[in-house]
C-alpha cells in the first residue's frame, strides 16, 4: 500500500476544502461509461485544437515573412536563440513556421505522439516570443502557448476509435482541467486587477464610457463599428462592463461547476466579440480555445437546465440554494406534521 | 507507474496555478526593463478607469530627407498598435530616467517606427498633448464618419525632445549644447532673464538654464516651472483654476553637466507666455530658490505650435495598414 506523505495529505485536504467551497455538481457521480465518453471527447478537442494551431502558425508565417528584421526588444527565448545561433535565424522564421504548421497538422491526425505535441508546443512558444520581440506585446498568442503546453499531458493512447482505459480516461479529464484552468486564469486575474485598481469607480455611471474613449485617445484611427452607439448609451456600456467584470472575477468557478462550462464559454466568446467591436482587440485565439474547451466541454451536462445554471452562478446561486434547501426543509416538516 | 503519473497530474494543476501567480508577482522584482517574463503575464488590462483629462504622447515630423514639412504632421499614434506601444514604452523610460537612457529608448523603439512609416530619413519631436475625454466623446461620431481625426482633439502640452532617424538619433535639443555653451560664454546668447543661482535665457521656444560653477548638488533637486499663459484658454481646463501651467522637470530630463558647468534646454509649449516662475524645490519642504520674469508673449510660434489652439488644421502621415 502506498504511504501518503504529509504534503500529499495536506494537498488532498486542500483539494477537498476547495471542492466543498467552490464546487456545485448536483448530478449523480459520473459513471465509468460517461467518463470514458468525456475522455474520447477531450481527444477530439485536442485534434481540433491542433488543426487550429496549424492555421494559427500558418498565419504567423505570413508575419514572419513580412518582419524580416532583427528583433528590437527580444523576449528571453529569442535572446537565447540569438546567442546560440547568431542573429541570422529570424531570416528563416517563415520556413520554421511552415515546418511547425506541418507538424501541427500531423499532430491533429496523430495526437498520441508526444514528440509531435512537444514540437508544436516548442514551435508555438518560440514563434509567439518572436512576434512579441519588436517592441509591442500581443497577449493573444499566449493562450495558444498555454493550451499546447497543457495538451502535453494527454495520455499517449489516443486512437481514432476504441475506448481508453479508466486511468487514461482520468488523465484525459485532468488534462482538460489543466487547459480550462490556463484558459480561465487570465480572466480571473484581469477581473482581480480591475476590482483592485478601480474599486467602486467601476460602478460609476460613465466608467465604461471613459474606458472606451480612453482607448480611442490612446490609439485610434479606425473607430470600431459599435463604439459610437455604445458610447452614446452610457447605461448599455456600464451594463456590459459590470457583466464582463462578474464573468471575469468568477471565471475559475466554472472549473468546479459543470453547469457553467457552456454559459461561461459562450459569455467569454461574446466578451471577445465585444472587445473586437468596441476596442478593436479581437483575441481570435481566445474565441477558439474557449469555444473548444468550455462551450464544447465534454464535462458539461448534456441538457441545459436553467434552474441548475442559476444555482451554479457565484453570488447568485448560493442564496438560491439556501432558499431551496430551506423551502424543502419546511415542506418536509409540514409533511411530517401532516403524517402525524 | 500510471498511478504515479495521475498523482503527478493531480498535483500539477495547483502547482501550475501557484507557479504562474508567483512569476507574475516576481516580475516587477526580477525585471526592471520588461513588464513581464514571457510567457507569464499579469493580465492587467483596462484595470484603471481613466480620469476625464489625460495626456497622450505623439510624434511630430519636422522634416523628411532634409526638406521641411509644412503644418503639423503626426505619425504616432497611428493605426498600427506596435508603433503606439513602442512609443509608450520609450516614453515610460523618458519620463523617469536620465536623458541618455531616454535617447537610447527613442533610438530603440521610436526611431524604427518613424522610419517604417516615413520610409525616409526624418527629423521628429516627441510631444505630450492633453486630451479631454468629453471632447472626444462628443466628437466620436465625426471621427467615425471620417470628418475629424484624433489629433483634432489634442492640445500640445510639452515637447520632450527632438531626434533624427538618420545616424545617431541623439536628442537634437541637447546635441548642440556645446555650441550653446560657447555662445553663452562669448556673450552671444542674449541677455539672461535671471542671473542667480542659474542664468536663465528666454528663447522663443525654449528656456536655457546655465550655471558656470556647478556641483552635482545643484541639480539634485527638482525644478519647478510655472508658465502663466497670455490667454487662459490655452492651457488645459483643469489647470485654469491655478492660472498657470505646470512644467516641472528633473535636470536629467533636459540637462547635461560637463566640465563643472550645467546646461539645460527646456522646450516650451506652443502658446504665448505672459509670465514665467521657476526655481528648485524639495518635496514636502518647499522652495530652495525661485525667480519670476516676463515671458515672450509676442514670440513667433514655431512650426509645431500650430496645434496649441484646439482643432487647428493639420495634415497627418499616419497610414492605414495595407489591406493585404
Amino acid at each position: 500500500m502506498a504511504r501518503r506523505t504529509r504534503g500529499g495529505i495536506a494537498t488532498a485536504r486542500l483539494t477537498r476544502l476547495a471542492r466543498r467551497l467552490l464546487a456545485y455538481d448536483p448530478g449523480a457521480p459520473r459513471s465509468p461509461a460517461e467518463l470514458t465518453c468525456a475522455a474520447v471527447g477531450v481527444g477530439w478537442l485536442a485534434r481540433f485544437f491542433y488543426l487550429f494551431a496549424t492555421y494559427y502558425v500558418f498565419a504567423a508565417s505570413g508575419f514572419a515573412a513580412v518582419i524580416r528584421r532583427p528583433p528590437s526588444s527580444p523576449q528571453w527565448p529569442v535572446s537565447l536563440l540569438l546567442d546560440v545561433f547568431g542573429g541570422g535565424w529570424p531570416e528563416y522564421a517563415p520556413f520554421i513556421a511552415m515546418c511547425i504548421a506541418l507538424l501541427a497538422l500531423i499532430a491533429a491526425i496523430l495526437p498520441s505522439v508526444f514528440a509531435l505535441r512537444f514540437a508544436v508546443f516548442l514551435g508555438v512558444f518560440i514563434l509567439a516570443a518572436l512576434r512579441n520581440s519588436y517592441g509591442a506585446i500581443n497577449h493573444e498568442h499566449y493562450i495558444v502557448v498555454y493550451t499546447s503546453f497543457a495538451l502535453l499531458f494527454l495520455p499517449s493512447r489516443i486512437g481514432w476509435s476504441g475506448m481508453p482505459s479508466r486511468s487514461d480516461a482520468l488523465a484525459f479529464i485532468r488534462t482538460l482541467w489543466l487547459v480550462q484552468t490556463l484558459a480561465l486564469l487570465p480572466y480571473a486575474l484581469s477581473g482581480h486587477w480591475k476590482i483592485r485598481h478601480s474599486g467602486l469607480e467601476l460602478f460609476s455611471g460613465d466608467a465604461m464610457t471613459r474606458l472606451l474613449i480612453d482607448r480611442i485617445a490612446n490609439q485610434a484611427a479606425d473607430i470600431p463599428p459599435l463604439l459610437p452607439l455604445v458610447v452614446s448609451n452610457g447605461y448599455v456600456a456600464q451594463a456590459l462592463l459590470i457583466g464582463a467584470v462578474y464573468v471575469q472575477i468568477f471565471a475559475l468557478f466554472a472549473l468546479f461547476r459543470p453547469h457553467l462550462h457552456r454559459p461561461v464559454g459562450l459569455a467569454l466568446i461574446l466578451f471577445h466579440f465585444g472587445t473586437g467591436w468596441l476596442l478593436a482587440i479581437p483575441f481570435e485565439a481566445h474565441v477558439i480555445v474557449n469555444g473548444l474547451f468550455l462551450l464544447f466541454s465534454p464535462l458539461a451536462p448534456k441538457r441545459f437546465s436553467a434552474p441548475e445554471f442559476a444555482r451554479s452562478l457565484p453570488l447568485i446561486g448560493e442564496p438560491l440554494r439556501v432558499g431551496a434547501w430551506a423551502w424543502a426543509s419546511a415542506r418536509r416538516g409540514r409533511r411530517g406534521k401532516g403524517g402525524g | 507507474m500510471r498511478f504515479a503519473r495521475h498523482k503527478f497530474l493531480r498535483l500539477f494543476i495547483p502547482f501550475c496555478l501557484v507557479f504562474y501567480l508567483l512569476m507574475v508577482w516576481l516580475t516587477p522584482i526580477v525585471s526592471t526593463e520588461q513588464d513581464e517574463i514571457y510567457p507569464f503575464f499579469s493580465w492587467r488590462l483596462f484595470d484603471e478607469i481613466p480620469q476625464r483629462f489625460k495626456y497622450a504622447d505623439a510624434v511630430i515630423v519636422h522634416s523628411i530627407d532634409g526638406e521641411r514639412v509644412d503644418g503639423v504632421r503626426y505619425v504616432i499614434p497611428s493605426h498600427i498598435i506596435d508603433h503606439t506601444k513602442s512609443l509608450r514604452r520609450a516614453m515610460s523610460v523618458c519620463h523617469f530616467s536620465p536623458r541618455l537612457q531616454c535617447d537610447a529608448a527613442v533610438r530603440q523603439f521610436v526611431a524604427p517606427a518613424v522610419n517604417e512609416i516615413v520610409q525616409s530619413e526624418a527629423e521628429f519631436s516627441i510631444v505630450r498633448a492633453s486630451v479631454d475625454l468629453l471632447d472626444l466623446q462628443a466628437g466620436i461620431g465625426a471621427m467615425a464618419a471620417g470628418d475629424a481625426d484624433l489629433y483634432d482633439f489634442y492640445r500640445l502640452h510639452r515637447v520632450l525632445g527632438r531626434w533624427s532617424t538618420g545616424g545617431d538619433p541623439a536628442n537634437l535639443y541637447l546635441a548642440n549644447y556645446e555650441a550653446v555653451y560657447e555662445r553663452i560664454i562669448a556673450g552671444g546668447y542674449g541677455e539672461p532673464a535671471a542671473r542667480e543661482p542659474f542664468r536663465i535665457y528666454r528663447g522663443s521656444d525654449r528656456l536655457t538654464y546655465f550655471k558656470a560653477d556647478c556641483a552635482a548638488e545643484d541639480t539634485r533637486q527638482r525644478f519647478f516651472l510655472h508658465l502663466t499663459p497670455a490667454r487662459i484658454q490655452d492651457i488645459p481646463d483643469y489647470r485654469r483654476q491655478f492660472g498657470f501651467d505646470n512644467m516641472d522637470f528633473d535636470f536629467q530630463q533636459f540637462g547635461a553637466r560637463f566640465a563643472g558647468k550645467c546646461l539645460a534646454i527646456v522646450p516650451l509649449p506652443g502658446y504665448p507666455i505672459e509670465r514665467v516662475k521657476t526655481g528648485q524645490y524639495v518635496r514636502g519642504e518647499g522652495q530652495v530658490w525661485d525667480v519670476e520674469f516676463a515671458g515672450d508673449a509676442s514670440a513667433e510660434p514655431a512650426a509645431w505650435r500650430a496645434t496649441a489652439a484646439p482643432h487647428a488644421p493639420h495634415t497627418t502621415l499616419a497610414r492605414k495598414p495595407d489591406a493585404a
